[in-house]
C-alpha cells in the first residue's frame, strides 16, 4: 500500500504520489519516517520494499500505483467520515442541540456516497495489491482461471452487467415513484408508515373480502 | 475420525440441499402459481395472497442455499471443483433467476401502476420456475455420472442437459408446485379466505397428479438411461426414503381433495425430503457416481474440524432464528396491528 522501492528504515509516508520503473515516487506529500512510526512506533523500524518481493512475484508499476491510491482515498474518506463524527458530537454536547450549518448536512448527505465509494477503494487495495497471486503465494490468478470457453465468461458477464443495470434503473424509478406518491399522501395529510407495502416492512391487515388492496389506493 | 467427520459433512450437506428444496419449494412454488393465476379478480386475490405469504420470508430461504454453497467448497473443494466445471451453464441460468426472482418481487411489491406491477410479477414468476428447474438439474446431471472430476470429460453441454438432468428439473417443478400448493392452502385458511382455499385445494390436488405422472416418467427414463442408478436408488440407502415419497404423494393429494387439513403440509414437507433423500442417500457413499467417493474428496482434517465446529454455531445460531421466523409467520405475529 506504501510505493516504498527499496527496503529500509525512516521510511517517508507518501499521501499520493505515484510511483515509476525506476523507483522513484513524484508528485505526493512526503511525511519523513512516518510509515516507519506507523509500523513500529519508531522511525528505526525497517519498512520492506517492493523490491524485496522477485519481480515476476509483486505488483506491476501500475498496480503498485492503483493500490497506493485506492488505500489512500479509502483513509482520506474514513478520516473524513470520523471529522463528520467529532463536528456532529462538538456540537451536540457543547450545545444540546443538532448542527445547524447547512453544510453539516450537505457533507453528511455526500458521506453516504463517500461510504460506498471508500469500501470499493478498500477492495481494489486487498485485490489489486495481491497481484498476481489469487491465493498469497499458493496460486496465481493465471493458474486460477476457468476451463470454460471465454465466450461464457463474456456472455455471463455481460449478463450480469445487463440485470443489474437493469435492476438499479427500475429499483431508482421505483423509489422515485414511492417519494412521489408518499409526498403526494402527506399533502393530503393520510399519512402513513413508509415502510408500509415493502418488503421486510409490517403487512397491512388482508381484509377477507378481498376488498382492500394490500397496496392501497394509488394516486 | 477423518471418515466419520466427511460423512457427518456430506449429511450436512444433504440435509442443507433438503432444507433449501422445501423451504425455497414453499417459496418458488408460490412464485409458479403466481405465474400460472392468469388474469381476472380471482387472480388478482390469489396473488394477493401469495404476496401476503411471501412477503415476510422474502429470501431468507437463501441462508440454505449459501450454507449448502459453503460446506461444499469448504468440505468437498474437489466436488465444488468438479460441479462447477462441469455444470456451470446450470448455474449461471439459476443465479441470474435467483437475481431476478428477489428483485421484482420488491418491484411487484412496490410497482408503480398496475402495468408496471404485472410486468415485474411476470418476471417474478418465470425466474420462480428457471431457477428450481435449474437448480434440480444439477442434482440430475451429477446423478447420472456426466460430471467428471476435476475437469469435465464430456463436452458440457451434454453433462448439462441429458435425459436424466431434464427428468430432475421437471419433477423438481412439479414437486415445488405441490409443496407450493400446499402451503398455500394453509395460507388461505390461516388468513380466512375460503374462496382460496378451495382455489389452491384444486391446484394442490392437480399438482399431486402431476408430481405422481412426472416422477413415474422420470424413473422410466432414469431405468432407459442409466439402469444401474435407478437400481441404486431403488435397492439401496435411498429405498425408504422413496418408499416415502410414493406413498406419502397420493396421501397430501387425498387428504386436500376430500378437505381433510390435517397433517397436509408435514406430509407435503416429508415428500419433497424424501425426494431429495432417496437421491442423496441412493448415490451415497458417492459424491459423484462411480468416480469420487465421500472419503476421497474430504479434505484435511484440520479443515473438517473447523467446518463442523462452523456447522454447530449455524445449528445454534442460524436454525432458531429461521425457525422463530417461520413460527411467527405461521401464527400470524408478523402482521401489522
Amino acid at each position: 500500500m506504501e510505493i516504498t522501492w527499496k527496503t529500509r528504515s525512516h521510511n517517508p509516508e507518501y499521501i499520493g504520489g505515484l510511483i515509476n520503473g525506476a523507483g522513484q515516487v513524484n508528485f505526493g506529500i512526503a511525511i519523513p519516517s512516518f510509515d516507519s512510526v506507523l509500523i513500529g512506533l519508531n522511525p528505526n523500524s525497517v519498512a520492506p520494499g517492493l523490491t524485496s518481493v522477485p519481480a515476476d512475484a509483486r505488483p506491476s508499476i501500475v498496480e503498485a500505483n492503483i493500490t497506493h491510491l485506492a488505500f489512500d482515498l479509502m483513509v482520506g474518506l474514513g478520516s473524513a467520515g470520523v471529522f463528520l463524527m467529532v463536528w456532529y458530537f462538538v456540537v451536540l454536547l457543547g450545545r444540546r442541540h443538532l448542527p445547524q450549518s447547512p453544510w453539516f448536512y450537505r457533507v453528511a448527505s455526500l458521506a453516504g456516497i463517500g461510504s460506498y465509494i471508500a469500501i470499493e477503494c478498500g477492495w481494489t487495495t486487498t485485490e489489486v495489491g495481491r497481484q498476481p497471486w489469487i491465493v498469497y503465494n499458493l496460486m496465481r490468478v493465471a493458474d486460477a482461471v476457468t476451463s470454460a470457453p471465454a465466450s461464457f465468461v463474456w456472455i455471463m458477464l455481460s449478463a450480469l452487467l445487463v440485470v443489474y443495470v437493469l435492476i438499479a434503473l427500475i429499483f431508482v424509478n421505483v423509489l422515485l415513484g414511492l417519494a412521489a406518491r408518499w409526498r403526494h399522501e402527506d399533502e393530503r395529510e393520510l399519512v402513513r408508515a413508509p415502510e408500509e407495502g415493502a418488503p421486510y416492512g409490517p403487512r397491512p391487515e388482508l381484509a377477507s373480502d378481498g376488498s382492500v388492496s394490500p397496496m392501497g389506493p394509488l394516486p | 475420525m477423518t471418515a466419520a467427520l466427511a460423512n457427518f459433512t456430506a449429511l450436512v450437506l444433504l440435509l442443507t440441499i433438503t432444507a433449501y428444496s422445501v423451504a425455497g419449494g414453499v417459496d418458488y412454488g408460490a412464485g409458479i402459481w403466481d405465474l400460472l393465476a392468469g388474469r381476472g379478480a380471482r387472480s388478482d386475490r390469489a396473488r394477493e395472497l401469495i404476496d401476503h405469504a411471501m412477503a415476510p420470508v422474502w429470501e431468507a430461504n437463501n441462508v440454505w442455499l449459501v450454507l449448502a454453497i459453503v460446506v461444499c467448497w469448504t468440505g468437498f473443494p474437489l466436488l465444488f471443483q468438479s460441479v462447477f466445471a462441469s455444470l456451470y451453464p446450470l448455474f449461471a441460468v439459476a443465479l441470474l433467476a435467483l437475481i431476478l426472482r428477489g428483485a421484482f418481487f420488491a418491484f411487484r411489491h412496490v410497482g408503480v401502476g398496475p402495468r408496471g406491477q404485472r410486468r415485474a410479477g411476470v418476471v417474478f414468476g418465470i425466474s420462480s420456475v428457471l431457477a428450481p428447474f435449474f437448480f434440480a438439474a444439477a442434482l440430475g446431471a451429477i446423478a447420472s455420472g456426466r460430471v467428471a472430476v476435476s475437469e469435465p470429460s464430456v463436452p458440457v453441454w451434454q453433462a448439462c442437459f441429458n435425459p436424466t438432468s431434464i427428468s430432475f428439473g421437471v419433477v423438481s417443478l412439479a414437486a415445488t408446485a405441490f409443496i407450493g400448493a400446499s402451503f398455500l392452502v394453509g395460507d388461505a385458511r390461516r388468513f380466512g379466505m375460503p374462496d382460496m382455499t378451495d382455489y389452491f385445494k384444486r391446484r394442490a390436488v392437480i399438482a399431486t397428479v402431476v408430481l405422481i405422472i412426472m416422477g413415474t416418467i422420470a424413473l422410466a427414463v432414469m431405468g432407459l438411461e442409466n439402469s444401474r442408478l435407478l437400481s441404486a436408488m431403488l435397492t439401496g440407502l435411498g429405498t425408504p426414503f422413496a418408499l416415502a415419497a410414493v406413498i406419502f404423494t397420493p396421501v397430501v393429494g387425498f387428504l386436500l381433495w376430500r378437505g381433510i387439513f390435517l397433517w397436509y403440509r408435514t406430509l407435503s414437507v416429508v415428500v419433497v425430503g424424501s425426494l431429495v433423500f432417496a437421491w442423496g442417500f441412493g448415490q451415497s457413499p458417492y459424491l459423484l457416481p462411480r468416480q469420487l467417493t465421500i472419503a476421497q474428496a474430504a479434505p484435511p482434517l484440520g479443515t473438517e474440524v473447523l467446518l463442523s465446529i462452523v456447522t454447530l454455531l449455524v445449528v445454534v445460531l442460524v436454525l432458531p432464528s429461521l425457525a422463530l421466523l417461520v413460527y411467527l409467520d405461521q401464527r400470524g405475529a408478523l402482521e401489522s396491528p
